[in-house]
């Protein structure tokens, strides 16, 4: 607990910059799946899709899946700091809030693609559920900082190693 | 030892923490309910004979966004302010079983079946028990209709504090008369009631219920959980329901996990019968209400909410089973996520804090009056004036 107090010391400017930092680094990450989009609207890939085409959808798709690595390496992030029981309730929020956003905004930009280079279902769907514990685990503080009770945790850490594996089965599927 | 005694720890902080706030808001509501209740129209309403009353308890219920926990002190003031005992229970069981927050999130992560059977057997159930409770529960208070404010009480000093200046006591039929006195000043008797009266007796029973969940948390290993509601049996499902009567469990935070397992394979059945119990029971709220509504009722009210959703789990399960898989729209999925979080109000550190320390001095202000309660009844007892409750 006196880990804690110190993080809940900080200046109370250093902290709104924080999350404005978080904030911006949401609003950066997030243009990229929002340009994907753009880009998938105005070019309608033609039925008889040349070669270049198929690898562009593959670069899509590769990028998709590489902005979901990131997202997983944040959840595992957010998981490690859930059992510390030293994490700041206000920072977890933020992040579980932007691992939300992150996803909703690629499911968004995979959705403009064919339904055959779209991401698996099943990826996306474990990633909501991961979304929604990380969401419950930020409901568990104590005071300042989150506390997670031990049910909870282990249901968060059987739940990140589904959402790494399913990941893995993806990319292998994309190689 | 160190990690169940830490597990323990956090137990109680959790439950403490996470409940405090709703639990003194809903003493001072509490209070306001039992100094106005009485003399207003609300009470006749409430008391009516036939399904409207019961009906008003559970869609008012319904709607709160308050845990088991919380919902204690509300559904006490109710009992105490002379409201039957059948919509009281309902009421009771309604508030933590199902609220809007609740179903929105069930809707996005288990789908749209197992939310129509959470959300018929949340409406259902509680009707069932605020029914069987009225019939076979405990006789203490009983007000018949058409008798608009008048309260018959047979008993008294069932609870720690003192009911000697209760106008609910001495097994009389009391007409509330005509409040003479200023709206302000009935409003700080009905807060002073709710906190200095209700509060330190339901915060003792709670600090009791609470400790008793921490020593089975600390005992009890997490995975359990995952081991016990993966099957799909009827041990399944009771093993279910008894871990979800023995675990303190909040809807809205364990609607995810539940999720999860469902997911991984897990009987509907199963998920409904962990959220029901999980929810509507709890030690800390049993012992509270074990303590002031009465033995009978409330053995009777947790026996039929287990048996209930027991039976609600198996017609789930023979329902969707086999072959059913929860299949959703990610980007809804997630968009009613976000709805559901938006209707789940949270409570900031500061505030949660400062709650769970007026809840801690209340518990121990509990300890002190049940303390010098037991003496001074010994002392009687040994001076052998065998004088009864209330002869002050």
């Amino acid at each position: 607990m006196h880990g804690q107090t110190a993080t809940l010391t900080l200046p109370g400017n250093l902290r709104w910059v924080e999350i404005l930092k978080r904030w911006i680094f949401v609003i950066f990450l997030g243009a990229a799946p929002v340009m994907a989009v753009d880009a998938g609207t105005d070019v309608e890939p033609a039925p008889e899709a040349s070669h270049a085409d198929t690898a562009w959808a593959d670069t899509e798709q590769h990028s998709a899946l590489s902005r979901l690595g990131d997202l997983d390496l944040l959840s595992q992030g957010l998981v490690e700091k859930a059992g510390s029981g030293a994490t700041p309730a206000h920072n977890f929020r933020v992040e579980t809030r932007m691992y939300r956003e992150l996803l909703r905004q690629i499911m968004l930009a995979d959705r403009q693609r064919p339904t055959a280079e779209q991401l698996s279902q099943d990826l996306l769907l474990e990633m909501v559920r991961m979304s929604a514990l990380l969401h419950a685990a930020a409901d568990c503080k104590t005071g300042y900082v989150i506390v997670c009770p031990a049910d909870l945790m282990l249901q968060l850490k059987t739940q990140q190693s589904k959402v790494s594996r399913a990941l893995l089965t993806a990319r292998g599927k994309g190689e | 030892m160190a990690a169940a005694w830490q597990q323990f720890a956090a137990t109680v902080w959790q439950i403490a923490s996470e409940s405090a706030f709703w639990v003194i808001i809903s003493l001072m509501v509490g209070g306001l309910v039992h100094e106005f209740l009485p003399s207003s129209r609300f009470s006749g309403l409430l008391n009516r004979r036939g399904q409207g009353a019961m009906a008003g308890a559970i869609a008012f219920g319904a709607c709160l966004p308050i845990c088991s926990c919380g919902v204690i002190p509300l559904a006490i003031s109710l009992y105490k302010s002379g409201i039957r005992l059948g919509p009281v229970m309902a009421f009771a069981a309604a508030t933590p079983i199902i609220n809007p927050a609740a179903v929105i999130l069930s809707l996005a992560l288990l789908g749209p079946q197992i939310t129509i059977a959470y959300v018929v057997l949340g409406l259902v159930l509680p009707y069932l028990l605020g029914l069987v409770t009225e019939r076979w529960g405990d006789r203490k208070s009983a007000v018949s209709a058409g008798e608009g404010s008048s309260i018959t009480v047979t008993g008294c000093c069932s609870t720690a504090t003192s009911c000697c200046d209760s106008d609910t006591a001495h097994g009389v039929v009391i007409v509330a008369p005509v409040d003479l006195r200023s709206v302000g000043t009935r409003i700080a008797a009905g807060l002073r009631w709710g906190l200095s009266d209700l509060g330190p007796s339901i915060a003792f029973y709670m600090l009791i219920g609470m400790l008793i969940a921490g020593v089975i948390a600390a005992f009890l290993p997490p995975s359990w959980v995952n081991t016990y509601l993966r099957e799909s049996s009827g041990m399944a499902l009771m093993a279910a329901a008894l871990l979800g009567a023995s675990i303190y469990v909040c809807a809205v935070a364990h609607i995810p996990l539940v999720a999860t397992l469902v997911a991984a394979g897990a009987a509907p059945g199963i998920a409904i019968v962990f959220l029901v119990t999980g929810t509507a029971t709890n030690l800390p709220e049993l012992i509270a209400l074990y303590n002031t509504i009465g033995k009978r009722t409330v053995i009777l009210y947790a026996m039929s909410l287990i048996i209930g959703a027991i039976i609600a789990g198996v017609l789930v399960n023979l329902w969707l089973l086999p072959g059913f898989s929860p299949v959703f729209d990610p980007v809804r999925s997630l968009d009613l996520l976000e709805t559901g979080e938006r209707l789940q109000p949270t409570v900031g550190g500061t505030l949660s804090l400062l709650a769970t320390v007026v809840l801690a001095g209340l518990a121990l202000l509990g300890v002190w009056r049940w303390v010098g309660d037991r003496i001074a009844r010994r002392r009687g007892a040994s001076s052998g004036t065998g004088d009864g409750c209330c002869s002050g």
